[in-house]
């Protein structure tokens, strides 16, 4: 499994009282499985995908990620996995601003072993059709582009997990449909689990196995969910 | 890509305020260089000039104001000494020897002195160091011989173009205006190798020709004549080398005798020359404290920079931390930063600071004959570096903790 969480919680406080965001009992993801996570907005998505990239510090429960139990692990060192094991796609804000496209490529390089090389670079931005962008600047390249570019990046790190929030939230449908397909067509070829999450149901209903949020999250069935 | 890489990249992302920091800086520190480098050297010069002599037999008067008179060529000397006073003063065990001279005359803005030909051989114009007139250190000619033969300072023919053969007539004074003795045409007939000091800045003639310029009035002229009614201006003294080589303790009484007589008095350069810096001291802290000023300006720039910066950068540094950048990282990052351009600034500011001097010790040679060396590694030069990056660090530690403080979540992710 590249993901095994039993009897995760995380609280958040809002003034004295503390708030429960996700209360996720049981959930796992295979080796190389993909997976769609669907729910409306404010139902703690981005909430489990943190926890799982280590950003966020469960409240209680246990969450294996790559064979590794996060919730035993100092920030530095959640760091350190992250660099190691996962890459993260946002739905914004993926690239670097002073960064060409390659050199955004090569970025996640510098915090961890391995990655690839200025040539692999190339060859991954080509991969997502963007070979004649290399040295653009993101403030010239489209959303899309900048997502091709943040979908290269999290290939070039070669994890064994890709976690993608909301990935297409900023383009068109015919963009996203595009972008998911080149997301999971580049996550079988590198043989890396994806777990997406997005409130658009086109997009869940690509993958075979989806997730209904508003079932696996109990917190939303307790406390009328996360905010 | 490698963290340093990502250094550059981040300096080159802000390159302008990054520039204008490391120049500031650099102005700072040149300052501060230049005026250690040239407070030192002044120092040394003045310190050095006066240790050629052991002692100056002078009139009753300023003790600086003589010295400044005779070694540097500066001021007025306050009055005369007897020569039958002097001829007393040279029988003293402890004086070796004397070279009488007169000051008071100029030509074109240059101090004409009447002097001892001895004076060009036995006077150590710097410890060990005698006068020359040998071409393959610049000289020319010889000495003088004649009441009407001269020799210039290497400074003092080079600006005003002097020839050997070309014959001046010297002023009787030192201000525009006064009289000059037009009676008697005097010649060139050498020219100094260059010494570095203010001696390079005087002409000089024989002691007796001062008496015997047309002009002076019979009483003058008169001394040429009888010597026991010659006065001089007064007289550099070698004393002789006490046990060891060390002071001479014989010439604390000679120096009693002396100054309790009406008649002169006995200076000791070496004594003298540092009163000179403790007045003119206040002129050096300012300098120095103006210098301390502008390098905290330029690092509270610096700060400032870093930390307008660092809000630019915010999403970029929370993105790394999301790629895998510990707290560590990004911290280092930041400080890497400001150290970098602290040392640019450093090394900047070290080479402007030399360059200054350069500029300046020629302005300073060609108004004093002082030298002064662009090369010169003062006290300044050694802790400057130093003190970058400890200075970095200070402006650096605050934007560098806030990077590290910065929450990842909170700058990237959309809830959802």
């Amino acid at each position: 499994m590249v993901i095994s969480i039993r009897n995760l919680t995380v609280e958040y406080r809002a003034g004295a009282e503390p708030f429960l965001a996700l209360d996720v009992p049981n959930w796992e993801v295979g080796d190389e499985e993909q997976v769609a996570i669907s729910g409306p907005s404010g139902s703690g998505k981005s909430t489990l995908l943190n926890v799982v990239a280590g950003l966020l510090a469960p409240t209680s429960g246990s969450v294996v990620v790559c064979g590794t139990e996060l919730s035993d692990l100092g920030e530095a060192e959640r760091d350190r996995f992250r660099a190691a094991h996962v890459s993260y796609i946002f739905q914004t804000f993926n690239l670097l601003q002073g960064y060409t496209a390659i050199e955004n490529v090569l970025v996640g390089a510098a915090f961890s072993h391995g990655g690839v090389n200025r040539t692999q670079a190339r060859e991954l931005l080509a991969k997502v059709g963007l070979a004649h962008r290399e040295h653009y600047y993101p403030s010239k390249l489209s959303i899309g582009e900048q997502q091709r570019v943040a979908i290269a990046r999290a290939l070039a790190r070669k994890p064994k997990l890709i976690l993608a929030d909301e990935p297409t939230g900023s383009l068109d449908p015919k963009h996203a449909a595009g972008v998911v397909e080149l997301l999971r067509e580049a996550c079988r070829e590198h043989r890396c689990a994806l777990v997406v999450v997005s409130h658009e149901m086109k997009i869940a209903e690509a993958f075979d196995r989806r997730v209904d949020f508003m079932t696996l999250n109990r917190a939303l069935n307790g406390n009328g969910g996360a905010s | 890509m490698k963290l340093p890489t990502l250094v550059v990249k981040s300096l080159r992302q802000h390159a302008l305020s990054s520039a204008l920091a490391v120049v500031s800086i650099a102005l700072g520190v040149a300052l501060l260089v230049s005026v250690a480098s040239l407070r030192e050297q002044t120092h040394r010069n003045f310190t050095q000039e006066g240790l050629g002599v052991d002692a100056i037999l002078g009139p009753k008067g300023s003790p600086l104001q003589i010295v400044l008179n005779s070694l540097y060529h500066l001021e007025e000397m306050p009055g005369k000494v007897k020569w039958t006073y002097y001829k007393k003063v040279l029988e003293a065990p402890v004086v070796e020897s004397g070279i009488p001279f007169i000051t008071g005359h100029s030509y074109a803005g240059f101090r004409v002195n009447a002097i001892d030909p001895r004076f060009f051989t036995e006077f150590e114009y710097l410890p060990g160091q005698h006068f020359s007139f040998n071409p393959g250190r610049g000289g020319q000619g010889r000495m003088f011989a004649g009441l009407d033969e001269a020799v210039a300072g290497a400074e003092a023919a080079r600006e005003l173009h002097l020839q050997l053969g070309q014959t001046f007539n010297p002023t009787c004074g030192v201000n525009p205006g006064d009289k000059v003795h037009y009676e008697k045409d005097i010649r060139f007939v050498g020219i100094l190798a260059p010494t570095g000091t203010p001696h390079d800045r005087a002409i000089y003639i024989p002691l007796l020709a001062f008496y015997t310029l047309g002009g002076h009035g019979s009483d003058v002229q008169g001394m040429a004549i009888n010597e026991d009614q010659r006065e001089i201006s007064g007289a550099f003294l070698k004393i002789r080398p006490g046990r060891g080589g060390g002071q001479n303790p014989l010439v604390q009484g000679l120096e009693y005798d002396i100054n309790q007589s009406a008649q002169a008095q006995l200076i000791r350069p070496s004594e003298v020359l540092p009163k000179l810096f403790s007045i003119i001291g206040w002129v050096d802290r300012v300098l120095v404290g103006i210098a301390i000023l502008v390098t905290a300006l330029a690092l509270l720039f610096l700060f400032v920079a870093l930390v307008s910066a660092l809000r630019e950068r915010r999403r970029d540094l929370a993105l790394m931390r999301c790629l895998g950048a510990t707290r560590r990282t990004v911290f280092g990052l930041v400080m890497a930063e400001s150290l970098i351009i602290s040392l640019a600034g450093a090394v900047l500011g070290l080479a402007f600071g030399h360059a200054i001097v350069a500029v300046g010790s020629e302005f300073i040679r060609v108004e004093t004959g002082l030298r002064f060396s662009a090369g010169y590694v003062s006290g300044a030069d050694l802790f400057v570096l130093p003190a970058a990056m400890l200075l970095g660090l200070v402006a650096g530690l605050m934007p560098s903790v806030q990077a590290y403080r910065l929450g990842v979540l909170q700058n990237l992710t959309p809830v959802s």
